[in-house]
């Protein structure tokens, strides 16, 4: 007989939800997967319920938002990230303060770097680089822009594919910033890696920019005014390039170059 | 009385005329964020979102309904001392248009193609449009990795 699971209440950026999950996984475990700066509570949730359910094949689950299916036959070893993940998604589309752009974030030499872009794009591989050169990390999924145009921090693991394109490793680094600080992104690198090139990179127009953030805004839809002005406040203040990458070496090299401060 | 009567024909005639050429710019279900000399428009309709450079965005300025294509053209060479405004504001019009930027009926505007000698000397009028993700859309995905299928066993025929 399986036993009941108490639910487990918490609120992020100002979005509030619960997780229950069946009892052959931890309330430990959901806590590792909340989205960063999550707040457990002891108020049912409002805005949003999240459950993983067992299906009928075993070791297999299925992860429903009120109510409703939104994955289906999940391997109970990927079960809670891929819960985790919706419930990032969630909290970005509807956090009521900020603006969640998908970005990779580091601050390196006083220089706050945005690197948005799509899956495959290549972010998580030079946010790994800066970080290993000693940046400081922000986040590898979401810049958390704020009205002022300011970046807070976000740290998820970093998740690093291997060649195929599956995930391999995750890894959180040492020298993180907190949920609270800020920055000022002062450099947007559009730069989307291609195997074997050599750097190319392009100077990119505020329209431009803004443009490009946009596509990479979760809420730009839902909310499109705020995104818009989120987007063009950092477009106002940053410096923005893109182009294609080859290895992590020159791009690093050429920051270093450019004179680049917060 | 009848001198009257044909002045008032001229002047209707003449503003048809004048409204035929002349092309307004749409505001409505609009969001419109200023950069300085360049501009981002949301279109609430389309969910598109389209980056208007310098240039195209004084030629959409400039569609008040009033000024003619001749007019926008002489002003553009007049604010980007060039000459090619007789090219350029037609080939932006028609950006325009096409991104849905503009109300009313659209006169068709003859544009003339834009030389790469032009294209470095005059300041050409450029649109991006991107249609804005859906938040799924945005999200990091995972590429499904297919696994070899395992042999099949070998069949074994029955006598």
């Amino acid at each position: 007989m399986k036993t009941e699971v108490p639910a487990l209440h918490a609120i992020s950026h100002g979005v509030r939800f619960s997780v229950r999950v069946p009892d052959t996984f931890s309330h430990e475990g959901v806590r590792s997967i909340l989205p960063p700066g999550s707040v457990e509570t002891k108020k049912p949730a409002v805005d949003g319920e999240f459950s993983l359910e067992d299906s009928a094949a075993p070791g297999v689950y299925t992860i429903r938002r009120d109510g409703r299916i939104a994955a289906r036959s999940v391997p109970s070893a990927d079960a809670l990230r891929r819960l985790g993940k919706y419930l990032q998604l969630w909290v970005a589309e509807r956090a009521p303060d900020h603006v969640f752009i998908h970005s990779g974030v580091a601050v390196w030499n006083g220089c706050a770097i945005l690197c948005p872009g799509r899956s495959f794009a290549g972010k998580s591989t030079l946010i790994w680089a800066l970080v290993q050169a000693g940046a400081v990390y922000y986040s590898d999924e979401y810049a958390v822009v704020d009205r002022r145009g300011h970046v807070s921090a976000f740290p998820v693991p970093i998740a690093l594919r291997d060649s195929v394109g599956g995930l391999r490793s995750f890894i959180t680094p040492k020298f993180g910033a907190k949920n609270s600080e800020t920055v000022l992104p002062s450099l947007v690198l559009f730069l989307r890696y291609s195997p074997g090139s050599t750097l190319q990179i392009r100077s990119v127009t505020p329209a431009d920019t803004a443009l490009r953030l946009l596509q990479n805004t979760v809420s730009a839809r839902l909310n499109p005014q705020r995104a818009i002005h989120a987007a063009v406040s950092i477009a106002k203040k940053a410096r923005a390039y893109g182009g294609s990458r080859g290895d992590t070496d020159a791009v690093l090299e050429w920051i270093a170059k450019i004179q680049c401060q917060v | 009385m009848q001198y009257w009567n044909g002045l008032q024909k001229y002047n209707v005639r003449f503003r048809l005329q004048l409204e035929e050429n002349a092309m307004l710019a749409r505001t409505e279900r609009l969001v419109v964020e200023d950069l300085g000399a360049e501009c981002i428009v949301y279109d609430l309709d389309s969910k598109k979102a389209h980056s208007l450079n310098s240039s195209l965005k004084w030629i959409w300025g400039q569609c008040d309904g009033k000024k003619t294509v001749d007019q926008i053209a002489k002003g553009f060479d007049q604010q980007f001392d060039e000459r090619g405004g007789a090219t350029a504001v037609p080939s932006g019009l028609k950006q325009l248009a096409s991104a849905n930027l503009l109300t009313g009926e659209i006169p068709v505007v003859e544009t003339s193609h834009i030389s790469r000698r032009n294209v470095m000397s005059v300041a050409v009028p450029l649109l991006t449009s991107i249609l804005v993700p859906t938040a799924a859309a945005a999200m990091s995905r995972e590429k499904k990795i297919k696994l070899p299928k395992p042999p099949k066993p070998p069949r074994v025929r029955k006598r």
